[in-house]
């Protein structure tokens, strides 16, 4: 929702589109309370997200500039409704998204800030979320976004998404920051859960819309995905009944998730076209020795990445 | 290129399930869109509801209103760029109002010099 309000907003408008989200669920809570939750929760708030932004564009539209593309359509009445209906499309949400990933993966920002950006503005994760993500302190975490909307809110307008030539050039920043994302669910540093599935699934629904794209639909995109479907049907059973992590030799198989790796498998087949090789695991086929990359912290605390074979 | 002020009326007679009027809202805005790319929209201007208020004479006496025909009544209006007059004229043959029913009154800006 955030990122088709930036849509129409512009990106400079980025908190505008927050108070926006942050109203509809506000809504939500007190209207839900009383009669109850709908049939369609989702589209109930898209509904009151879209109707939000319409009073917002029509009480701001003297005092603010709003996305510089959509401009005096905003400003009109013949054309504020049409305008914002067509943004609120699913077809048009789903490019949104994409190009509030790639505007988040921005080249001026450190990569923790770029995961952190993605996990705040596309995955709705709170800056205590955050934190405890990167196992660092709220404030450190909260002065990183707020540095990073501070860049994104400076470039002129999102990412546009269909120059082919800054699209390929960005994407592989892009992978970085999936990639990163799923490793810290699939071995994070947080000393209470080693293992967080939240994490794993928003890069896997992410990779999952790049995948969508025919421009990021690439071998290279496929091998992470692939990556990330084996790794996710491991999950259940890598942690024990006491919490700690089993090592691959020695873990329930039956437990792991066969929609999962049949997935995976199919992705590998996918990635195995295109000549260029990618640094993502793409290799065997056979079920019982998958590659496992994993995140090992050295004893400066930086964590650096290793696969290993097992 | 001069300023002309398109005032649109009537095409509001036939009650419009949500789908119709819909439909003729996008009609408008891929209407829009056109003048605006050829450069001939000035101002998009807004549309208006029927229900209102008159204002009229010396004395100020305000009367409910315009109760004119429904075909009468200015509904919107926009501001074009154009060459002339003609030219004004062509560009609102796309209108969709046509469709409907209604119809769009052409009028130039006056200069006016003090």
């Amino acid at each position: 929702m955030v990122a088709a309000l930036t849509r129409i907003f512009g990106v400079h408008n980025l908190a505008l589109a927050e108070d926006v989200v942050q109203d509809a669920f506000c809504r939500a809570l007190e209207v839900w309370r009383i009669r109850g939750v709908p049939e369609n929760p989702s589209a109930w708030l898209m509904a009151t997200a879209k109707n939000g932004a319409l009073d917002v564009l029509r009480r701001e539209r003297t005092a603010r500039s709003f996305a510089p593309e959509l401009g005096r359509f905003l400003q009109s009445e013949w054309t504020l409704a049409p305008v914002v209906e067509e943004l609120f499309a699913a077809d048009a949400i789903k490019d949104d998204l994409l190009r509030m990933m790639f505007s988040c993966c921005h080249p001026r920002l450190s990569e923790p800030a770029q995961v952190s950006l993605v996990l705040h503005i596309l995955c709705g994760f709170s800056v205590d979320e955050i934190a405890s993500a990167f196992v660092t302190t709220h404030a450190a975490t909260e002065k990183r976004l707020t540095r990073a909307k501070k860049v994104l809110a400076g470039s002129n307008r999102l990412f546009d998404i269909a120059a082919p030539a800054d699209f390929s050039a960005r994407l592989p920043a892009v992978h970085r920051a999936l990639y990163l994302l799923f490793n810290e669910g699939y071995h994070g540093a947080s000393p209470e859960t080693a293992v967080r599935v939240e994490l794993c699934r928003e890069a896997m629904r992410l990779s999952a819309l790049l995948l969508e794209h025919p421009l990021s639909g690439t071998p290279v995109t496929y091998a992470l995905a692939a990556l990330m479907c084996l790794g996710a049907s491991r999950l259940p059973a890598r942690v024990d009944a006491t919490g700690n992590l089993t090592s691959l030799l020695d873990q329930d198989r039956s437990k792991w998730d066969q929609q999962l790796v049949v997935e995976g498998l199919r992705f590998l087949e996918l990635s195995a076209t295109g000549s260029k090789l990618s640094e993502y695991p793409s290799k065997p086929r056979s079920r019982r020795s998958t590659r496992a990359p994993f995140v090992r912290r050295t004893r400066t605390g930086k964590p650096s990445c290793h696969c290993t074979t097992r | 290129m001069s300023e002309f002020t398109y005032l649109y009326r009537g095409g509001r007679d036939t009650p419009a399930s949500p789908e119709q009027r819909q439909k003729q809202l996008q009609k408008w805005a891929a209407w829009f869109k056109e003048l605006g790319t050829s450069g001939h929209l000035k101002e998009l201007g807004h549309p208006l509801e029927s229900a209102g208020m008159v204002v009229k004479g010396s004395q100020k006496i305000v009367t409910d209103g315009p109760y004119a025909e429904a075909k009468d009544l200015v509904g919107g209006f926009s501001l074009i760029e154009a060459k002339d007059l003609t030219h004004a004229v062509e560009l609102s043959k796309g209108c969709p109002i046509l469709e409907v029913g209604g119809s769009v009154e052409v009028r130039p800006v006056m200069q006016l010099n003090m």
